[in-house]
């Protein structure tokens, strides 16, 4: 019976031509934006690789072009930090923390092997403040002062992509200087940390490389030269109230009058960071949304016009010794094979994804399950859409159907 | 083989109640081959139809082989009309979008049988209605009487013991209507087939066994 359904509906397939289509775009639409929610809740089950609760930041903004005044400030607001019991650590931030559309990144090399990071400028305290764990070697600290290699820690992905699993710590990399100018740089590879996901939840993991953004070495201030996404990090002591952020802003204003400083929390950035990568599977689920329901309807329709133009033919099933049930499943069979004949296109094209590696940071599984789930749900819809045609196809009596040419 | 009790057939709609078969009685024996006759609208398919279990009388009692076929169930129907029924209509009722064999085929899809053993039975059915060389042929690319053969196959190739044939040769010449009760007589007599024919056609009635006669309704004969 299978096999007559197949043999039917591929005999009738320029019939069902538009159906085969419009099922293949669809499924091929569903199987992008499952691939999408699949690597976005995949990422969202994996560690940040940092803790946000209780840590406020300010941001900075200065206007004077002088860097040593500028670094005479921040040593000044630094000490203000210093002072406040509700304080428990700082640190500088020079970068696209829970900013998941912005990214800095440069080319590293180690034995003629060229890595691209993502880069990141961080303060001395920057893992007390973020709960960081430093898996290997150490972070930033004073022993850094009179070093004559930038000091640079690694995560674990970029640390392989370097160094194929070879103990990170001790190497010198080589990437551009202070001003990314030439590519000669020194760098030494003090300490190694696991996972560090700074887009939020929902991004992926990334090859990361973090430098030391210190006022006390030359090599490591040159932040000091643009006030671009500057920030610095403090954790407070649980149950801080929003009294003290009204009070700190007061005293953090009367150091660097004429600085732009905001005051805000890092888990406001995060969930702000977390809409902003929704967006884009957002929009992709209501336009497939809106196909699928187009799909469905003519789906619906489609079945609904052929049952009724094939009466004649459920009334010679029916005398041929068809029972009700066996009408029933033959309409919803044939609708799931039409699906099938739509998908097997879908599919192909699907699987060339992974195949052709056109998107590395996808897994083949999350592909996988995204193309097992496309084809559930479309074969669920298909089903939904054949119920009510299928039922009034089966409850058709057999002397009618026999008389209606 | 039939039995036939007080039949009768009310076709309802909201406005208007026909009367399309009254007090119907008859006995149709094993291997007999009977027609049924009467002008057009007196109710000799929906006899058929009742015969043959796919409609239901509104009043009497219809019996296949002794058994009374008021408490069959859907599935006890499909079955009976599956094993002890086949059908020839006067369109064919051919699928236009299946071969010729595999619109043989189709009785056998709703039993448990392998593929390979409904094909050979397929394949036999054609061979006995003369269209051996037509198998892969789609009912479009065969003339009226080779598409009334299909159906025969079609009908036949189950092992049924009943054939009804509701105007057979209607759509066809004499020759190819000639050719098609040729067909029906040669299964009475090798398989002691029971046939009830609808027919209009006297000189193909009087080639049957028994002849009945309807008229608006009753059995005039």
């Amino acid at each position: 019976m299978i096999k007559q359904m197949f043999k039917l509906i591929w005999n009738r397939r320029r019939r069902n031509s538009l159906m085969i289509i419009g099922i293949f775009i669809s499924f091929f639409s569903l199987f992008l934006v499952m691939t999408t929610i699949n690597y976005n809740f995949g990422n969202y089950l994996k560690p940040l690789g940092f803790d946000y609760d209780d840590v406020w930041y300010l941001s900075i903004d200065w206007k004077t072009q002088d860097p040593e005044a500028v670094a005479a400030t921040l040593r000044q607001l630094e000490n203000t930090l210093d002072s406040q019991p509700e304080i428990i650590s700082h640190a500088y931030s020079i970068s696209y923390l829970f900013m998941p559309s912005a990214t800095s990144m440069d080319d590293y090399h180690y034995a003629g092997k060229t890595v691209n990071c993502h880069l990141f400028q961080t303060g001395d305290d920057f893992p007390d403040v973020l709960n960081l764990d430093i898996v290997k070697g150490r972070w930033f600290g004073l022993q850094d002062n009179a070093a004559n290699h930038i000091p640079v820690v690694l995560n674990k992905y970029a640390a392989e992509a370097l160094f194929a699993g070879a103990d990170p710590i001790g190497k010198i990399i080589y990437g551009k200087d202070q001003d990314f100018q030439g590519e000669n740089e020194e760098f030494k590879v003090v300490g190694l940390i696991d996972e560090f996901r700074n887009g939020g939840e929902f991004t992926g993991s990334k090859k990361v490389l973090l430098r030391r953004a210190s006022l006390e070495n030359d090599l490591t201030r040159d932040f000091l030269k643009e006030s671009f996404f500057i920030r610095i990090l403090f954790r407070v002591r649980p149950g801080t109230t929003m009294d003290f952020e009204e009070r700190l802003m007061k005293q953090v204003t009367h150091v660097a009058r004429d600085w732009m400083i905001n005051i805000d929390q890092l888990d406001s950035a995060r969930i702000s960071a977390n809409k902003q990568s929704m967006i884009i599977p957002t929009i992709m689920a209501i336009i497939c949304g809106f196909l699928i329901i187009n799909v469905a309807l003519g789906l619906f329709g489609m079945i609904w016009y052929n049952t009724n133009r094939r009466k004649a033919e459920i009334g010679l099933r029916r005398a041929m010794g068809s029972t009700e049930r066996q009408i029933y499943f033959q309409i919803v069979g044939e609708s799931l094979v039409l699906a099938t004949f739509g998908m097997i296109t879908g599919i192909f094209f699907a699987v060339q994804l992974p195949l052709l590696g056109l998107i590395p940071f996808i897994s083949t599984m999350t592909y996988a399950v995204s193309i097992l789930l496309s084809i559930l749900v479309i074969y669920l819809i298909t089903i939904v859409c054949a119920l009510y045609p299928s039922n009034l196809a089966a409850s058709l009596q057999p002397a009618i159907a026999l008389h209606d040419e | 083989m039939i039995k036939l009790n007080g039949i009768e057939k009310v076709y309802q709609t909201e406005k208007i109640e026909t009367l399309a078969l009254y007090d119907i009685n008859l006995e149709v024996e094993r291997g007999e081959f009977l027609s049924v006759m009467g002008p057009s609208g007196c109710g000799k398919s929906t006899l058929l139809n009742i015969m043959g279990l796919l409609d239901e009388p509104t009043k009497g009692k219809v019996f296949i082989d002794g058994e009374s076929t008021v408490s069959f169930k859907d599935r006890k129907r499909a079955n009976v009309r599956n094993r002890k029924i086949g059908f020839i209509f006067q369109s064919y009722h051919l699928i236009n979008d299946l071969s010729v064999v595999d619109n043989v085929e189709l009785p056998l899809i709703y039993r448990t049988m392998s593929s390979a053993k409904r094909r050979k039975r397929a394949l036999e059915a054609l061979e006995k209605v003369g269209l051996s060389a037509r198998t892969k042929h789609f009912p479009s690319q065969l003339s009226g009487g080779q598409r009334q053969r299909v159906a025969i196959a079609r009908a036949i190739v189950g092992g049924p013991e009943i054939l009804l044939a509701d105007e057979p040769t209607g759509n066809l010449d004499s020759v190819m209507g000639g050719e098609i009760l040729d067909i029906l007589n040669k299964l009475v007599k090798e398989s002691n087939t029971t046939i009830v024919m609808v027919t209009h056609d006297d000189s193909i009635a009087h080639q049957s066994d028994r002849i009945i006669r309807l008229f608006d309704g009753s059995q005039v004969n």
